[in-house]
């Protein structure tokens, strides 16, 4: 499986802040990549410098095989891209945008475009001005996908399409994965990206948590909630065996997300006498992606969560 | 049609299209903008008499042609740069394979062919009136070719310039406001350093001109290629990304720590900081304007930066509707309005001061305080309509380039109207620019209070419909705005026109004053007979037209062109005082010469003879006017009155004969030499007309006397009664008929003049004082009108010669 992009140790800052942090990895061709992070995280950073808007303080991007920095124009040819906000004259019709952008591309791209904008249900002679939020972010994705790009990229492309839309949209990303060809996108929606991507990545504050195909993701990290009878005795030593990835505590019950969790281990902690009420179960993607964005121990709250944390952390010390 | 069948565009095409689509709009505002300016400039310059101000305004319409390629650099830049900035589509399009190179020169190929061809339609006017003879512009080869490559230069300079200055700034209307101001300041500064005044004057201004282009067209295309390159995500002042979430500043803590400010501050703290730049620039641009000219158009740049400062009162709301967030918060529209418009009025004032007052101060103040205090209301009435009407715009309109294209045509097009309606309303324009400029100030002034109220309660009214509707649909709400608007000065003209005639006092005697009124009433409706030396100068009083009432709709004031005697008074005044100081200065000359007995004098008078003959005898035959004929008429005037006092009466013939002679050397030259010898011909013929009857009977009698008049012209009279005429056949046409006896007026029917009483008002009284003017203008026109003048008395007393 070849790289479609490939990122290297990006850094990059806007003055004196980091908004990229020594972010690393590779998307294989033919995939549905998803790429997560809460608002302000650096994804679509992390895309403007894919498409060669950004010159990087340190590493490398190539996109295509190509450096965006210095061949911008060939990663163009080669990538669709939606953006968050998808600036379309206003004063075009539906039609006259296809037409306008037909220019820049090969021939098909307006056939193409016909047919998007058909299944889409788009007045070919409404203004852009006059469309809906969800119409006008069709007739993006219609532009994008027009010329069958070998890579496409999306910044929350289903922001304001209609549940039916984003079904037959989302599908399509599938077609096109399965056809050979990449898409990826970036995204709040994730449970939908958990029935499309393959991969997915988790940007948070500049960093690159994790990185990998999400069925392996999923089948290799777990969450196993347990409570403690006597909070003054330690831990058992299983939990050593396994990596934490995220651990939240409400007085003496605690919420891991842990990575290397085997049935043996979870027989274990069953058996042992201090702890009563050990699940282990698959997480979603939505609880994989809270555990690596969320802080690490539970924030201080009213209703006293906190004290109790703080004294089940000084008795794990102890 | 299926998209299959449609054929798809070339890149070239698809760019080139899409640039001519977003600038056709200013294209066509800026082209009937300017075409409408030079046909009113043209209706004005065939009514206008005066040659001088007639040619000025021909060479207005050159100047609109000119001014066209600066207003389309303006405008091209707003909307292919900042537009495409503003609106974000930017970002789509540098996202789109096409390199920086081709998208700037697309661009600039519309901007540069797309003015070349708007403009020959500008040059339809100015060339038809070259072919048509009216006018000679003034054909250097070198001037030409100097003013079509610097006009051609300048455009360059602003197109890179605003294109610069909207790379660089988000805000359109601040970016090319900047633009402008730094080119005034860069032409200042280059201009004051005199570094190329080499060749000629102007060369200074070519040498920066030339500094600019070149290093602007460096920056820009530099900057255009980062632009292209980094996309929609900075602005030139915060290049940053989005800020990520984190914990709150200390700054942040003291804001939250003050208590919740009041509506009002929140509102009048946003207004002021709207568009805080675009002000400024306006504001330091005018000042740059005042201290690079020296003329009235340091005044036109005050107009201009009040109505972008207007512009500027909804714009920052306008641009990505950021309105919506104070109208979600329940504010109310006339509190949005007053807050914006409360906020930009300082800025209003101060430009007023720099802009339109200081440079003007000088002639102000050479005038008296009436004089100053006038001048002040013009400035503020003008400032006061230009700030209203730029609100308005930029409240209709979301573009803000759109909006200043708008308000400035708007001006042009409601400033014409109401000057092609004094054209329409008179038939022909005769007046001189001074008292056109003068009736217009005055229905300024009159007319700001009723304009203001409309546009105050317009904004306030629209402000509503702009806060709750989309932008599709507001048109609709303010296209009564239109009609109301052309037709506000057109109304406010014919309304209180009529205050704008001037009354012109009773010069004469009182006495005759009975005796001349009624001579008017006998000739009130004798307006077709041929002019006779009586009629043209019997003086009446122009009443205003309130004490007219008795009189059924002003009928008789046609016959008020009479009030020559407004002009005849001023002769009479100064030929008195004219003649006086001359023979005066004949008796002092003969005592110098030692002539201090009369029989001396004589004698040196006699020995003179010969010389004046000599004179004569030269003046015709030489082809050039003598530039000391006038002394000489009035001196030999003199002689010819002192020789008849001292007895020698054919020595005061022979004078006399040639100071005819000298007279008609002047008539016969150009019209410069008549008006060149007005005062000293004034000066003979009054002497003539002192001699007493027994002189009269020296010289040989009254026929012989007669003999001494200078013949009369008749193509002068020929003109008046053709002017009488032509009058008489307007009033025909306006209001109809008036029978022979002047009693009974049939008014035709339908016909608007008489539907409004104030119209007709203004239109009796311009009509009546069209005569007066067409009459005085052929003092100016027509060889020997003025000898007609002096020598009517003459004729009255001697006879025809």
């Amino acid at each position: 499986m070849s790289e479609m992009i490939r990122v290297n140790n990006v850094c990059k800052r806007f003055g004196k802040r980091t908004v990229l942090k020594n972010v690393s990895f590779q998307v294989p061709s033919g995939v549905v990549f998803a790429l997560l992070g809460e608002n302000g995280a650096g994804k679509s950073t992390l895309i403007k410098s894919m498409l060669g808007y950004n010159k990087l303080d340190s590493g490398n991007i190539a996109v295509c095989g190509l450096d965006p920095v210095n061949q911008p124009l060939e990663i163009r040819r080669k990538v669709g891209y939606v953006s968050d906000a998808p600036g379309l004259y206003e004063w075009m019709t539906v039609a006259q945008a296809g037409w306008y952008a037909s220019g820049f591309y090969p021939q098909g791209f307006l056939k193409t475009y016909g047919e998007r904008i058909s299944d889409f249900q788009l007045p070919h002679d409404a203004k852009i001005r006059d469309l809906s939020k969800g119409m006008r972010a069709k007739v993006a994705l219609s532009l994008a996908m027009a010329f069958d790009p070998e890579l496409l990229i999306l910044d929350e492309p289903t922001s304001g399409l209609d549940p039916l839309v984003r079904r037959s949209f989302l599908e399509s990303m599938i077609d096109r994965a399965a056809a050979g060809q990449t898409v990826f996108l970036s995204s709040h929606q994730i449970q939908e990206v958990e029935r499309v991507a393959d991969w997915v990545a988790i940007l948070h504050q500049g960093s690159l948590q994790i990185v990998a195909p999400l069925e392996e993701l999923k089948s290799s990290i777990s969450i196993l909630d347990f409570s403690q009878r006597d909070p003054l005795l330690a831990m058992p030593a299983e939990l050593d065996q396994v990596e934490v990835l995220h651990k939240l505590q409400v007085g003496r019950s605690f919420h891991l997300m842990v990575r290397g969790l085997t049935p043996e281990i979870v027989s274990s902690l069953s058996q042992n006498a201090n702890l009563f009420e050990v699940k282990s179960i698959r997480p979603n993607l939505e609880e994989l992606y809270l555990g690596f964005t969320q802080p690490f121990e539970p924030r201080l709250s009213d209703d006293g969560l906190g004290q109790l944390s703080k004294n089940a952390k000084n008795s794990e010390v102890a | 049609m299926e998209f299959s069948q449609i054929t798809k565009p070339s890149l070239w095409g698809a760019l080139v299209w899409k640039d001519f689509q977003q600038v056709k709009q200013t294209f066509a505002a800026v082209l009937i903008g300017l075409f409408f300016a030079q046909l009113v400039l043209m209706v004005a310059a065939n009514g206008t008499v005066e040659e001088f101000t007639k040619q000025g305004f021909l060479q207005g319409t050159i100047i609109c042609a000119s001014i066209a390629p600066i207003l389309l650099a303006i405008g091209c830049s707003g909307m292919l740069v900042g537009q495409e900035r503003q609106s974000g589509t930017w970002a789509w399009s540098s996202s789109l394979p096409v390199a920086w190179q081709t998208a700037l020169l697309s661009k600039l190929s519309i901007s540069l062919l797309g003015t070349l061809v708007a403009t020959i339609p500008l040059t339809i006017v100015p060339l038809a009136l070259w072919y048509g003879g009216q006018f000679t512009p003034k054909v250097d080869s070198i001037a030409t070719v100097y003013s079509f490559g610097l006009s051609f230069l300048v455009f360059l300079e602003v197109t890179v310039f605003c294109y610069l200055t909207t790379l660089l700034m988000r805000e359109t209307l601040t970016a090319l406001a900047a633009a402008g101001m730094g080119l005034l300041a860069l032409h200042l500064i280059l201009g004051l350093t005199d570094i190329g005044d080499l060749w000629r004057v102007e060369f200074s201004f070519v040498y920066a001109l030339i500094i600019n282009l070149v290093v602007g067209t460096i920056v820009m295309v530099a900057t255009f290629a980062w632009r292209w390159r980094i996309g929609q995500q900075a602005t030139f002042f915060s290049p940053r990304g989005s800020i990520a979430i984190g914990p709150p500043s200390k700054m942040a803590f003291l804001v939250f720590a003050q208590p919740a400010p009041s509506e009002w501050r929140v509102m009048l703290s946003h207004s002021f900081a709207n568009s805080f730049w675009l002000r400024g620039c306006c504001l330091v641009g005018c000042v740059l304007v005042t201290l690079m000219t020296n003329d009235g158009s340091a005044s036109l740049a005050g107009v201009i930066a009040i109505l972008i400062l207007g512009v500027s009162v909804f714009d920052g709301d306008q641009t990505l509707n950021r309105f919506r967030f104070l109208a979600d918060r329940g504010i109310t529209p006339w509190k949005l309005a007053v807050s914006r418009m409360i906020m930009v009025l300082p800025w209003v004032i101060l430009v007023m001061l720099f802009g339109m007052i200081a440079p003007n101060l000088p002639n102000i103040l050479k005038g008296s305080v009436q004089e100053l205090v006038w001048g002040l209301l013009v400035v503020a009435s003008t400032g006061t309509l230009a700030f209203l009407v730029g609100a308005l715009a930029s409240l209709c309109f979301r573009k803000s380039v759109v909006a200043i294209t708008v308000a400035m045509v708007g001006s042009i097009v409601a400033v014409a109207a109401t000057v092609l309606f004094f054209a329409a309303i008179e038939s022909s324009m005769s007046y001189a620019v001074p008292q056109l400029t003068m009736k217009l100030s005055k229905l300024l002034v009159l007319g700001v209070p009723f304009s203001v109220l409309v546009l105050v309660v317009s904004i306030l009214l629209l402000c509503r419909q702009w806060i709750v509707l989309e932008s599709v649909k507001l048109a609709r709400h303010f296209a009564w705005i239109v009609p109301v608007a052309l037709l506000l000065p057109v109304t406010i003209a014919s309304t209180f026109g009529f205050l704008t005639v001037p009354v012109v006092k009773w010069q004469g005697d009182k006495t005759d004053r009975s005796v001349y009124q009624d001579a008017y009433r006998q000739m009130r409706n004798a307006d077709t007979k041929p002019a006779s030396s009586a009629e043209a100068f019997v003086p009446i009083e122009m009443n205003p037209p309130w004490l007219d009432l008795s009189k059924p709709w002003l009928s008789s004031s046609i016959g008020n062109l009479r009030n020559l005697a407004y002009a005849r008074n001023g002769t009479f005044e100064q030929i008195a005082q004219t003649s006086t100081g001359v023979v005066n200065e004949i008796q002092e000359e003969l005592e110098l010469a030692g002539a201090d007995s009369s029989q001396l004098a004589m004698d040196v008078l006699k020995s003179r003879v010969p010389d004046i003959d000599e004179a004569i005898s030269k003046s015709q035959s030489s082809q050039y006017f003598d530039p000391l004929l006038d002394n000489k008429i009035a001196r030999v005037a003199a002689m010819a009155t002192l020789a008849l006092r001292g007895n020698e009466p054919e020595l005061s013939l022979a004078l006399w004969k040639s100071n005819r002679e000298f007279q008609e050397m002047a008539a016969g030259a150009t019209d410069t030499s008549l008006l060149r010898t007005y005062a000293s011909r004034s000066v003979s013929m009054f002497l003539l007309n002192q001699l007493s009857d027994s002189e009269v009977e020296k010289l040989g009698g009254r026929e012989v006397v007669a003999s001494l008049i200078p013949s009369e012209c008749d193509e002068r009279a020929a003109t008046i009664s053709e002017t009488r005429s032509t009058v008489s056949m307007q009033r025909l046409v306006v209001w109809g008929y008036t029978n022979q006896d002047g009693t009974t007026v049939n008014y035709p029917q339908w016909n608007i003049v008489n539907l409004y009483p104030p119209l007709r008002w203004f239109a009796e009284r311009e009509l009546a004082l069209e005569l007066d003017r067409v009459l005085q203008i052929n003092s100016a026109l027509y060889k020997n009108y003025i000898t007609y003048i002096v020598r009517a008395p003459l004729v009255a007393r001697f006879g025809e010669p």
